[in-house]
């Protein structure tokens, strides 16, 4: 809202000394942000613009501003007041007026003025609007402006004569508009109307969308010798959802939705009305049609002083409620009685925010000034025992632990697009949730997965120049509707807190690594990373996590799948499985593999990207805290190495597993280790060589060399029984 | 070695300098350890020189071998302290040899690979845990969000001039990607239905709006503490400390009046500038201070929508956006660069 600075000072004592911005300041700290504050030479005056709340109609007005400057610096508001001069036949010679729509149109009023010659205003009005943000129309149109500036009523005038006449009389009607009516409003638009519109008709027509716009036909011109003008109040709801509806907005639905005063609707039209007549030589017909029904009476309202001592944390002997009552006074807020230890207020109808104690607590409090009330650092002692157990620390191990392996964390939109989105998706994976009003059509869906927004994040960062990109990312993922979350379901929450969330949300870690790896050096070459790359990323940030204990891990077990994941390489692919300790089903914890090189191909990726993504919430289930130590031995360890001819279809999981279970040798295994691997011309086609080295040591003794040898000799033949394997 | 009865005690004298004086002579000429170890075998090994003369003693009468045998002593250690001088000396000279040598120190180092936390993550992971020495506590929230936690239960019917502040995605009728944090909120009171409550929960939240200061996803920090008679006073307190730690302790907080539906009274919560110190510069326009949060006392209605008698308790809510924070603290004007994740960008971190 821009307002006068000349023109507020007509309705308010200012302390003289006070410039335009110590006004600006008073009015920040009482709620009533001025965002700028600039100087119109031409008017030589100053032009505040203040953010006013959507609680504060009665802000948009210079009276409404100039009040809350009264209370604000306790000085004295001028309340304007309206007189009028009545020439001329009564008004109901030329019109009558029916309201059909009571509960939408608490109140409607209109005056006539004959004989008006519509011309272009005086330089004066016409700049001061300009400068206002008002674009100046002709002397009836911007006279409306004026009176809606400075008092916050919307008025409207229309051209008494274009209007449907029976017997010389126009029989206005507020009424809801029927199927099929259409009106051209005054911006040129074609509106076809629905019966949640509220209208103003003549006997036949929509003349105007009530409290939004006029109609294009009754527009007054330079013809027009005859106005009507209206002042009225309209159910701010009714407003709201027909402005809505037709995507207007305009001053007088700005000011409607938000709640203007019905006991100004006569005041406003008579001002309006008078000031026509003097600027455009009109007469303003005798009497003015009021149709009022229900007068809206101000509300009273209890305020218990030690409520106010509670809220603020004032002393209740602290609050000087003399003081209180004067400045509410400012503010038209009368003290009217007393009972107990409350005071009864009787708050003004353009204060339709205030409706509850709370309201005038805080009303209160806004004059009193928030720097005035004491700050206090309490912790109530049960608050200091919270138990933190709750809090994500293995989210902050996750991210550690992949930023020490060199990836770099990224926050993408949780939308993208279509186009996207379906190259991840498989055939049995509920549709990608919709959202309505998208800022376009790559925005318009719910991720099911952080990878296509980790490969753009890839795109990108090759175009820029980088030599290898590895990124993670943390986020919500949207996996259709949840079942239990049609509707809000408050039972629900007993158990959690989100139970009846609408969406299945899913939280993941996902990381995609391209290119190479590693820093360049001045003596060293860097290499490609490939799958086991990435995967020692993530055994790493298992065992930081404690979901594997470390390199003889029988708790994690990557599998291939047999029915691969449609983004990855089906040969290059893996599923992470968790056995927790004591538990007999084995959780899924994630994927891993090579993005299907189709994939790769449609983002024009030219290497193969590996990735991953985890199911963070299973992550959070698994992970341990505090596990126990494990004794180290004594003793010492011995170390025994061993290569083995394989049929190439075994695996090293499937060896590693035998050697593991294995009777004779599990009870003495520390560690096992693969470190060769070799398929080539110096063994037998469709062989492989696999060569492990065993550490093997016992707690209580030192083992001896024909202790190991009867150990491993068994294992040797249970190898050779089992997977076929051949010591070399 | 029958003969050896002739020998006489002076002649061992004898035999004992001589010994001393060639180990002397040759120790001191001595290039390589192998030469070192080539005279202590030869004086001091078993078939040594010494142990030839110690072998001698037996045929002396008692006093006199007492006396050569503490000559005998005295010429090995004289002997042995000679050798492992030698052995130092030979070692010492080795190690000058390889202080001659010089690298090119100015050559970059071999670094490890070395990934970057999102600013973001760094910005609200300084703000939780501030929040978590105040005592509140972690907690969470759907983001796809039904319009009864997002708006109704806090304060915001459906046709009310507030749902303008914020403009929303809708992904059904009635359901909407949230638009702050404050469900998180009702859900926790709905849930845990006892006091005290003091929680904070961050995430993404929504809006329709988009430009360099703003993007349609960004992240909130959100603060709730409920219990007997808690008052405007503690939600200063808290702010100011809170502040204090996540800034400067130099900094100073200014409440503004403002309006938040689900809070009465609310307040926009301006900071001191921390680059200006409040004299006024371009960051904080010239005013001296930044807003930087919005806080208030928990409205009635909230509470009563939330399971609570609005007379029995009390408290407070402020939320702040991590976007802002970051971008205050890093000095980015962009609010994009957050989302294009250009490592060059996130190396800064
Ligand atoms: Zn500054």
């Amino acid at each position: 809202m821009l307002l006068s600075f000349k023109w507020l000072s007509e309705f308010v004592e200012l302390p003289s000394g006070l410039s335009a911005k110590d006004i600006a300041d008073q009015l920040t700290m009482g709620g009533l942000e001025v965002e700028n504050c600039e100087e119109n030479l031409q008017l030589e005056d100053k032009i505040l613009e203040v953010k006013i709340t959507p609680n504060r109609p009665d802000a948009l007005s210079h009276i409404g501003i100039a009040r809350e400057l009264a209370a604000l610096l306790q000085t004295r508001f001028y309340a304007p007041h309206s007189t009028i001069k009545e020439l001329g036949g009564p008004i109901n010679d030329v019109a009558q007026v029916s309201v059909h729509a009571k509960n939408a149109c608490l109140r409607y009023a209109c005056r006539v003025i004959d004989g008006v010659q519509v011309k272009e205003s005086s330089e004066d009005v016409r700049l001061r609007l300009s400068a206002l943000g008002i674009r100046p129309i002709n002397n009836i149109v911007d006279v409306t402006n004026l009176i809606l500036l400075e008092r916050g009523q919307p008025l409207h005038a229309f051209d008494l004569m274009t209007l449907q006449k029976d017997r010389h009389r126009v029989a206005i009607n507020v009424r809801q508009a029927q199927a099929g009516e259409k009106i051209i409003t005054l911006d040129g638009k074609e509106r076809k109307l629905t019966p949640e519109d509220l209208v103003i008709a003549d006997g036949e027509f929509p003349i105007a969308l009530a409290g939004i716009i006029g109609g294009k036909d009754s527009e007054v011109t330079e013809q027009t010798t005859s106005v009507l003008l209206e002042s009225a109040y309209f159910d701010p709801s009714t407003i709201r959802k027909m402005a809505r509806r037709h995507g207007l907005s305009t001053e007088a639905s700005y000011r409607f939705e938000r709640g203007t005063d019905p006991n100004m609707v006569m005041s406003a039209l008579d001002r309006a009305a008078d000031l026509i007549a003097q600027l455009s030589g009109g007469r303003v017909r005798r009497e003015a049609i009021d149709i009022y029904p229900k007068p809206v009476a101000p509300l009273e309202i209890y305020v218990r002083k030690q409520r106010i001592a509670e809220v603020s944390g004032l002393l209740e002997a602290d609050l000087d409620e003399a003081k209180i009552r004067s400045r509410f006074l400012l503010l038209g807020i009368e003290t009217v009685g007393r009972r107990g230890d409350a005071l009864i207020f009787r708050v003004p109808t353009f204060r339709p925010d205030l409706t509850r104690e709370i309201d005038l607590i805080e009303e209160a409090m806004r004059l009193i000034g928030l720097d005035k009330i004491p700050s206090r650092l309490s912790f109530s002692r049960r608050m200091l025992a919270v138990d933190h157990a709750g809090s994500d620390k293995y989210v902050d191990k996750a991210r550690q632990s992949l930023v020490a392996s060199g990836f770099f964390e990224a926050i993408n939109f949780s939308f993208g697009s279509k186009h996207d989105f379906n190259l991840f998706k498989s055939k049995d994976s509920a549709d990608f949730i919709q959202v309505n009003n998208p800022l376009g059509e790559e925005l318009s869906l719910m991720r099911q997965s952080l990878l296509p927004g980790l490969l753009k994040n890839v795109v990108f960062n090759m175009r820029k120049g980088a030599q290898g990109v590895h990124l993670f990312e943390i986020g919500n993922v949207f996996l259709g509707q949840n079942p239990h979350g049609k509707v809000p379901n408050i039972e629900l929450l007993q158990g959690k807190a989100d139970q009846d969330a609408w969406a299945i949300e899913q939280s993941r870690l996902s990381g995609v690594s391209y290119g190479t790896l590693g820093v360049q050096s001045f003596d060293t070459k860097l290499k490609a990373g490939d799958f086991y790359d990435l995967k020692g990323a993530l055994e790493a940030l298992l065992a930081q996590l404690k979901i594997s204990s470390g390199c003889i891990s029988d708790q994690v077990h990557f599998i291939h799948p047999k029915e691969p994941p449609v983004f990855l390489h089906p040969g290059v692919c893996a599923e992470i499985w968790v056995k927790p300790k004591k538990s007999k089903v084995e959780i899924l914890l994630g994927v891993i593999g090579e993005i299907h090189p189709d994939i790769q191909a449609a983002f024009g990726l030219d290497k193969p990207v590996y990735a991953f993504e985890l199911n963070m919430d299973q992550l959070a289930l698994l992970s341990k805290e505090d596990e126990q130590a494990k004794p180290l031995s004594k003793f010492p360890e011995i170390t025994r190495d061993l290569a083995l001819l394989l049929d190439e279809e075994i695996t090293a999981g499937q060896l590693q597993m035998e050697i593991l279970n294995d009777k004779a040798i599990k009870p003495f295994i520390n560690d096992l280790r693969i470190f060769d691997v070799y398929k080539g011309p110096k063994i037998e086609k469709g062989k492989k060589s696999i060569a492990v080295s065993l550490t093997l040591r016992a707690l209580d003794r030192t083992l001896t060399d024909d202790e190991v040898a009867g150990a491993m000799q068994p294992m040797i033949e249970n190898l050779q029984k089992n997977l076929k394997a051949l010591v070399r | 070695m029958r003969d050896d009865d002739l020998i006489k005690p002076s002649r061992v004298k004898k035999d004992l300098d001589k010994l001393r004086t060639e180990a002397e002579c040759l120790l001191k000429e001595a290039v390589s350890r192998d030469e070192v170890e080539a005279v202590r075998i030869q004086s001091l090994g078993k078939k040594g020189n010494i142990s030839q003369i110690l072998k001698l003693m037996g045929q002396f009468p008692a006093e006199e071998r007492k006396e050569l045998g503490k000559l005998a002593n005295e010429a090995r250690d004289f002997v042995e302290d000679l050798i492992a001088k030698s052995f130092e000396r030979l070692e010492k000279k080795a190690r000058q040899k390889t202080l001659s040598g010089q690298i090119d120190v100015t050559l970059p180092g071999r670094k490890p690979q070395q990934g970057h936390k999102h600013p973001l993550t760094l910005t609200s992971e300084k703000i939780l845990n501030v929040l978590q020495n105040l005592g509140f506590d972690l907690v969470q929230g759907p983001e796809i969000e039904h319009d009864f936690y997002n708006f109704e239960a806090l304060n915001v019917p459906s046709d009310h001039p507030a749902r303008e502040m914020q403009d929303t995605f809708y992904v059904d009728k009635d359901v909407v990607l949230r638009t702050q944090t404050s469900p998180v909120q009702i859900r926790t009171m709905l849930s845990l239905k006892e006091i005290p409550i003091r929680i904070a929960s961050m995430g993404r939240v929504y809006r329709r709006d988009q430009d360099v200061t703003h993007s349609p996803i960004f992240h909130q920090i959100e603060g709730l503490f409920v219990d007997k008679s808690v008052t405007f006073s503690d939600l200063k307190g808290t702010l100011t400390t809170f502040v204090e730690k996540v800034f400067s302790e130099k900094a100073r907080i200014r409440m503004r009046p403002s309006y938040f539906p689900f809070t009465e009274p609310s307040a926009e919560v301006d900071m001191s500038c921390f680059q200006c110190d409040g004299a006024g510069c371009r960051l904080c326009k010239g005013t001296g201070f930044i807003e930087i949060l919005g806080a208030g006392m928990v409205d009635p209605e909230v509470f009563k929508a939330s399971g609570f008698d609005p007379e029995k308790v009390s408290g407070f809510a402020f939320g702040i956006g991590v976007e802002r924070v970051a971008m205050l603290k890093y000095g980015i004007s962009d609010i994009r660069h957050f989302y294009e994740n250009d490592l060059r960008f996130l190396a800064q971190f």
